[in-house]
């Protein structure tokens, strides 16, 4: 049996068409086949491509192919059966296996783009084997899913035969451009099985997308909705502003009728007719009859209420700009662009499948926007025919009445609700625009002071401080605020442009939260350090003696005893182990002296924890940073010497072999030193050569401990980004409701029970429509798929981390960084680097106190006229 | 190649049909067809071929004579382990040493300098020994303690490694070119002195042994290098006397033993060597055709 599916975007101009042969029934599918081009007609087990498939697996990143197994399904633009067999002008099948290969199957989930597209069809084929076949389709697990990914290298091997069946495609869709082969329709499951008519977006001649069926209507008059003044939508359209800019209004319209005799409605273009518990059955009224398939596609209509909608691309947490930012900084990310250029260019010399028209990428965001926007359309309209229906005919039953009127009281009630919120609104908010213009103002002040850099290459106070980092985020966020709530207040008016409102909304409530959960946190563990603030004292209290007084000292004191059997140098030895023991005794007397104030600087600590759990880490840091400072500096001392001597000895050495090194030329010369030049360099070569054991133990002895320190302060920081930027609001509402959080969309073949014989009902009732016998509609089959969302992945909203954790490797366990460490160089801790994460939810400039006084100027302005608004409705209703 | 179904072509295949009687004489050219299989050699083939052409004939008492130069540089290695175990084993003082070390190099000097083969100026000279004598002191106390934790055996084994290393990266050419001796060697010898002289307890006799080093290692191969150019028999009287002193050391430290060995391998090395060399000469066997690398030809002025 020979069976092709078509994979179609928009009907205007070409598409890939995956034409896909088949035996009955196909139980290893994902099993590669060294034999490829030639299989037996009858007997062969597996699904086989003709060669148009490379090109949608090309075309289409992701492609998911779900259950297809049967006849042909054609497109509007593709050829119809009767032009199939010059697809493959050589008569080549190619099995789909040696086309996607068995990888395909992993790492295709394709998340990324979202981007699956399910197609296939199913229909016995008319004549005796009938009822055979449709007895292995029911064997057949409906589940069959060939994920057709993205990995090129395998796909394309007869770039001949691809480019003949390209312009026999390209011949037959002129051959068809009059007559549209296939009719794609998307329908809403919830559409009722009554009589009514059918609105919805006419994108082409054979391309419709359903909003919603009114059964209380009839043609006429919905006509008439539409072409009135008086309604939303109809006439001098004063909605037209506010939705000009998210479709095309001229495609909105009367598509078709359902369950409606012939006669009414005839000129439309879709006459449905659906039975209680079954799929709707489709027939083109329109004149000539050449339809010759439907493809139906289910979707589950988006509840704008509930912020849900569809969407092709993965819905961002982070802001825009700051992800681009991010990645424009990285080295990697630098290369990796680079490498992308270079396979684009290298595509540009390679036959590569069709090229894809703007229209055609552009078709597919245009029906998701038409989707998303079903419900809120439907409502508009349904108010609209009510407004129609109460003009044309009073209320005859005294219980629509009671219904009616038991609506419009709650209605009021709600009205006065949110006359009552904007009121408060209104009186409150002088004030809370002028705390929040002082609390700007304070704000701005602070965050100069910190963020002031002194002149030169001095670090700023927030390069320095965790604590004082944390301050700046804190502050910056509160600044970002307001301005989000506006924006928030004001999208939300303009019929909400979901794909920017929603992250939007994400973010905001997202940083309220952590703020929040950091509050309440941060409450119970400063209680818990006040209450327990003598054995925390106490506790410090033995660290600082027990490791930075007696440890370091008994470390240094080891060293100077010929540690472990090492041969050190006793002077150098003595020397630098007097210098350094100087350096920690001066340090614990100096916090001798600050140690009666410990306790009030734990009960500090634990205040600080009621503004949030990451101020008293960051102190804590930040006293972990104060009270190793003898470390730090012995270790940069030591490290200094050790990087000076280990450079004088290279060029010593140099010397040594009568060499030195051209910097001009970066390269080693040999020259011909002076006598007194060598033999005082190999003085000296030999003295360093012998002290640098000595130099080495005490360096890596600092550098030990310095790391010990670096790791502990890691650690705090990296809980503080936990805290800051934990995505809890989008899990939250990936578990609540996941269709808030679109990461794509995916296509299922849907083959249900009674579809068999359903088609072949429609079938009979077709032939004995067309009893002409027009081949082409006896052709006719529908094809059912359903769309659904795609919920975004839990690891992408974790994506920043990923990214970080990524970053910090390789920063910090590099070779470099090895090396830098083993010769003595300072080690670069790029502290912004790592707050990154931190900031990623708020924008790269803070705005400024001008453009906050402007806004919420407007915003009052809004606020006012609501206000009015709403008491000319309540007023004018009482 | 001809595919199975064009016709066979009537031409004699070189490597496949042996021609008895080939026409033509066969020339040594590989992009010429000729009528012989890829693997046939020729009688003429090697006809060019010569042996042992630039082989030089050693006479015995020119060889003997350089062999000097390599006696005379083991010589002063040995001469100074003698006066190394000497101060170290025996306590004499290094200082007489460093006076003696110094009038013999102020005697060269001045010699040297007479004779009119300055080029450096003499405050040039001046300045830079009294800067390495001044460093020197300045860094005998900090050399002195510098090896205090290594145990002795293995500054021995360093030292004689450093002077095996240092004999073996000599300059022994012949000639006036040069004015320093090559820096390897130079600072091989003097590090070795550095690492022996960190074993020896005050600070003067660190110091004194040091600069004894320095004139052995340092300035006197520039002596003796410009002596044998200028005249051999005092490069011979030189050896000699270089020679009967190391004896005296050997004498002193391991006794008539070690005065009998070391003067038995000199002598070797002076008569033995060279007369084995010329025995072995008859092996060679050197090979030399047209295939060589060409050779200019430089012609002397």
């Amino acid at each position: 049996m020979t069976v092709s599916a078509s994979l179609n975007g928009d009907s205007s101009s070409t598409k890939s068409t995956l034409t896909i042969s088949t035996s009955t029934k196909h139980q290893q599918p994902h099993t590669p086949r060294p034999e490829s081009s030639k299989p037996k007609k009858n007997g062969n087990r597996d699904l086989h491509l003709f060669l148009p498939p490379s090109q949608a697996m090309i075309r289409h990143g992701g492609t998911t192919i779900s259950g297809a197994r049967s006849v042909p399904v054609s497109s509007s633009n593709s050829p119809t059966e009767e032009t199939a067999p010059n697809y493959h002008p050589h008569g080549r099948n190619i099995s789909i296996l040696d086309a996607t290969g068995s990888s395909r199957r992993e790492g295709t989930r394709a998340a990324s783009t979202g981007h699956r597209v399910a197609s296939g069809s199913q229909r016995p084929v008319p004549g005796t084997s009938e009822k055979a076949s449709r007895k292995d389709h029911r064997k057949v697990p409906i589940e069959n899913i060939y994920r057709v990914g993205n990995r090129r290298e395998c796909i394309i091997y007869d770039y001949d035969a691809i480019f003949s069946y390209r312009e026999n495609v390209k011949a037959a869709t002129r051959a068809h451009k009059d007559k549209p082969c296939l009719t794609r329709v998307f329908w809403p499951t919830d559409c009722r099985c009554e009589k009514g008519v059918l609105v919805g977006f006419q994108n082409s001649m054979s391309d419709f997308v359903v909003i919603a069926m009114y059964s209380e209507i009839d043609v006429s008059t919905m006509r008439r909705i539409f072409s009135s003044s008086e309604t939303v939508l109809g006439g001098d359209r004063k909605e037209e502003k506010m939705f000009g800019y998210l479709f095309d209004t001229s495609k909105l319209g009367i598509v078709g009728t359902l369950n409606l005799p012939v006669e009414e409605g005839d000129d439309l273009p879709l006459r449905v007719t659906m039975r209680p518990g079954s799929k709707p059955r489709f027939s083109h009224s329109t004149a000539g009859g050449v339809s010759t398939g439907f493809q139906v596609v289910f979707y589950e209509r988006p509840l704008s209420r509930r912020l849900q909608y569809f969407s092709f691309i993965p819905i961002t947490l982070e802001l825009a700009d700051r992800s681009s930012a991010n990645s424009a900084e990285d080295e990697d990310d630098k290369v990796l662009k680079k490498r992308q250029d270079l396979i684009s260019r290298i595509q540009k010399h390679t036959k590569f499948g069709f090229p894809q028209t703007d229209e055609e990428n552009n078709s597919i965001q245009v029906w998701i926007n038409e989707i998303n926007f079903a419900q809120e359309l439907d409502a508009l309209l349904r108010d609209a025919v009510a407004q129609v229906l109460e003009k044309d005919e009073a209320c005859e039953n005294t219980w629509e009445s009671l219904k009616k009127y038991g609506h419009a009281a709650g209605l009021k009630v709600a009205q006065g609700l949110s006359f009552l919120w904007t009121a408060t609104l209104m009186m409150l908010m002088w004030v809370l625009i002028a705390g929040i213009m002082v609390y700007r103002v304070c704000s701005e002040a602070v965050l100069l002071v910190i963020e002031w850099c002194p002149k030169g290459t001095l670090p700023a106070l927030k390069d320095v401080s965790a604590t004082i980092q944390q301050l700046d985020l804190r502050l910056q966020q509160a600044c970002y605020w307001p301005i989000q709530y506006i924006t928030l207040r004001n999208q939300k008016r303009n019929l909400m442009i979901r794909t920017t409102f929603q992250p939007e909304y994400i973010r905001f409530y997202n940083s309220l939260w952590l703020v929040a959960n950091d509050i309440i946190i941060g409450a119970a563990v400063g209680a818990y350090m006040i209450d327990n603030r003598d054995k925390i004292v106490s506790f410090v209290d033995y660290c600082i003696d027990e490791f930075l007084t007696t440890g370091l000292r008994q470390t240094i004191e080891w060293l100077m005893d010929w540690p472990g059997g090492l041969k050190l140098n006793n002077e150098l030895v003595a020397f630098f182990g007097e210098l350094f023991l100087w350096v920690i005794e001066f340090w614990s007397s100096t916090l001798r002296l600050l140690r009666p104030c410990l306790p009030d600087l734990i009960y500090f600590f634990g205040l600080s924890g009621f503004v949030g759990a990451t101020f008293p880490i960051a102190l804590i840091a930040d006293l972990i940073s104060f009270l190793t400072i003898q470390i730090y500096s012995c270790y940069l001392a030591s490290a200094r010497i050790y990087n000076w001597q280990l450079t004088s000895l290279e060029s010593l050495f140099h010397l040594f072999r009568g060499k030195r090194r051209n910097v001009l030329r970066n390269r080693i010369d040999s020259v011909d030193y002076d006598l007194d030049q060598l033999l005082l360099g190999t003085l000296l070569f030999t003295l360093l050569t012998f002290l640098l054991p000595t130099v080495l133990v005490f360096y890596l002895t600092f550098a030990g401990s310095r790391l010990g320190i670096i790791i502990v302060n890691a650690i705090l920081e990296s809980s503080l980004a936990l805290l800051n930027h934990f995505p809890l609001f989008a899990i939250m509402l990936r578990l609540k409701d996941s269709k808030r959080l679109p990461g794509g969309i995916e296509f299922d073949l849907s083959v249900g029970a009674g579809d068999a014989g359903d088609v072949e009902e429609e079938e009979e009732e077709e032939e004995e429509k067309s009893a002409d016998g027009d081949e082409e509609s006896t052709a006719a089959q529908v094809v059912y798929v359903n769309l659904k969302p795609v919920a975004l992945p839990i690891v992408s909203m974790f994506q920043q981390y990923f990214l970080l954790s990524k970053r910090i490797q390789r920063h910090y366990l590099s070779l470099r960084v090895v090396s830098l460490l083993l010769t003595g160089q300072f080690v670069p801790i790029q502290r912004s680097r790592l707050y990154s994460l931190q900031y990623s939810m708020l924008p790269e400039q803070r705005f400024g106190i001008k453009e906050l006084w402007s806004k919420l100027r407007e915003f009052s302005r809004v606020v006012g006229s609501e206000f009015w608004e709403k008491l000319g409705a309540v007023t004018g209703a009482s | 190649m001809s595919s199975v179904d064009s016709p066979p072509k009537r031409t004699p295949r070189y490597g496949s049909t042996p021609n008895p009687r080939p026409k033509k004489s066969w020339r040594k050219l590989l992009w010429v067809h000729q009528p012989y299989p890829d693997n046939y050699v020729d009688v003429s083939f090697l006809s060019q071929l010569k042996r042992n052409m630039h082989v030089q004939q050693y006479s015995f008492w020119a060889l003997s004579s350089d062999s000097t130069v390599i006696i005379s540089h083991v010589s002063t290695v040995a001469l100074f382990i003698c006066v190394f175990v000497v101060i170290y084993n025996f306590d004499w003082n290094p200082a007489w040493f460093a006076f003696s070390g110094s009038f013999f190099t102020l005697i060269g000097y001045f010699v040297w300098d007479y004779l009119g083969n300055n080029t450096t100026s003499r405050t040039a000279t001046f300045k830079s020994a009294v800067l390495i004598v001044s460093t020197l002191l300045g860094l005998s106390p900090v050399l002195k303690s510098l090896t205090q934790s290594t145990s002795s055996d293995s500054i021995w084994a360093i030292s004689v490694w450093l002077f095996l290393l240092n004999i073996f990266f000599h300059d022994y050419s012949v000639g006036p070119k040069k004015t320093v001796p090559p820096t390897l060697s130079t600072n091989l010898a003097i590090s070795a002195a550095i690492v022996l002289a960190s074993r020896l307890s005050t600070t003067l006799s660190v110091f004194s042994f040091l600069l004894f080093s320095i004139e052995l290692f340092g300035l006197f191969p520039i002596f003796s290098r410009w002596l044998r150019s200028y005249s051999f028999i005092g490069h011979l009287f030189l050896t000699a006397f270089l020679i009967i002193i190391t004896e005296l050391g050997m004498l002193r430290i391991g006794g008539w033993w070690a005065c009998g060995i070391w003067l038995a391998a000199v002598l070797s090395a002076a008569l033995i060597a060279p007369g084995w060399l010329i025995a072995l000469q008859k092996y060679k066997n050197e090979i030399q055709g047209p295939w060589d690398p060409a050779k200019p030809v430089l012609r002397n002025r």
